[in-house]
């Protein structure tokens, strides 16, 4: 099946999609899947976050911004450019997720922008 | 101790611990000899470009010099030990990705699904990506997550060891071996292992079945060339060997 049309793109049919898309990847009955869910409550784990993520990016044709933190560019001395923030486990100092999401709703409410965003331009 | 933690967080401090250890780990490099098994392990990777090496977690110091100008970024975790390791390898000329995978649900301060995402943008790139197999904290056991990478982006896993006979092993969770200087080294490459797009959950848990021994066979086998084990002497199995580091490691330095 290829990706849902803008035009399909009602809050409601996302919100369903999105719960049915975490159920399926959580192996758990949909009806659990309430807005203040948190995933990681759910026993979601990372690997089941980016099927997860893979799976809404496919189903809308959408890119899910990550925050990415990666030294890429390696300079003709050898070194690469240092973009490695001062980062330990636990996230960034702010202590915020490298997701833009935590629950449920959180992942309906950011596929409904990205889907918006997308069909405005 | 809680001295010690704060000062490990200074950028400054882990900057110059990190470059201190890139040297160190050049001088092993210089003063060492190491030898490849395959012969010419390239060759196997020039026709499958780019590839996705795996090693075992405390195992991996030494890889930034196996490169041979190849273009290849490091998954590093964002621990304060990666942070050192990343600076090292930065230092070194390997790019790097950071964020790890994680046993249980901490996945949102982990970064392993951003890092996820990277890995599969730099593969399609055209680098090379050289990750730990076995996931924090549980040594020596493959995860699912350098599977479904190569599932995912089609590319060949190359099981990597890589041991000299100069070392110190830690007692930490991943049993890590510190490289010495004046050693003997060896390489060893195993056969890739390839991971279908359409895998079912049976065919992942073969290929990282597939991997977990392919890796530790090469371990063993890195380790006996190392220790220059006689002809028709087994080196020890993988757990075997960790029980007889853990012994020798009471001592300190293994001799040549």
């Amino acid at each position: 099946m290829g990706p849902v049309s803008v035009a399909r793109g009602s809050t409601l049919a996302i919100i369903d999609d999105v719960r049915s898309i975490i159920a399926k990847s959580l192996n758990i009955p949909v009806e659990q899947l309430t807005p203040d869910k948190r995933l990681d409550e759910l026993g979601a784990e990372s690997l089941d976050v980016i099927e997860i993520v893979f799976a809404l990016e496919e189903k809308y044709d959408i890119a899910i911004p990550l925050q990415a933190n990666d030294a890429t560019r390696v300079s003709a001395s050898g070194k690469t450019d240092g973009k490695t923030e001062d980062k330990s486990e636990g996230g960034d100092k702010s202590g915020n997720s490298e997701l833009p999401f935590t629950t449920v709703g959180d992942v309906a409410e950011m596929v409904e922008k990205l889907v918006l965003a997308k069909a405005s331009k | 101790m809680k001295f010690t933690r704060r000062l490990m967080q200074k950028r400054w401090v882990q900057k110059t611990i990190g470059v201190a250890a890139a040297e160190y780990l050049r001088l092993v490099w210089m003063t060492s000899r190491f030898t490849m098994e395959p012969a010419d392990p390239y060759r196997l990777y020039e026709r499958e470009l780019p590839v996705i090496l795996a090693m075992w977690h405390g195992q991996h110091f030494m890889l930034p010099f196996m490169r041979r100008g190849f273009p290849f970024k490091v998954l590093i975790s964002r621990h304060i030990d990666g942070e050192i390791n990343a600076i090292a390898a930065e230092w070194l000329g390997v790019a790097t990705v950071r964020g790890s995978g994680d046993h249980g649900r901490r996945y949102h301060v982990k970064g392993g699904v951003g890092a996820f995402k990277s890995m599969m943008d730099a593969l399609a790139e055209g680098w090379n990506m050289a990750l730990t197999a076995d996931v924090p904290k549980v040594s020596r056991v493959a995860g699912l997550g350098i599977i479904k990478l190569a599932s995912t982006t089609g590319r060949p896993i190359f099981p990597v060891a890589l041991a000299t006979s100069r070392r110190i092993m830690l007692d930490n969770w991943d049993r890590s071996a510190i490289n010495l200087p004046f050693s003997r080294g060896a390489t060893v490459v195993g056969d890739p292992i390839r991971v279908p797009a359409d895998a079912d959950p049976e065919v992942l848990e073969q290929a990282r079945s597939a991997l977990e021994q392919s890796l530790n066979a090469a371990t063993e086998r890195a380790y006996a060339i190392a220790d220059r084990l006689p002809k028709g002497v087994r080196s020890a199995a993988p757990q075997e060997r960790l029980e007889i580091d853990r012994r020798v490691s009471n001592n300190g330095i293994i001799a040549d």
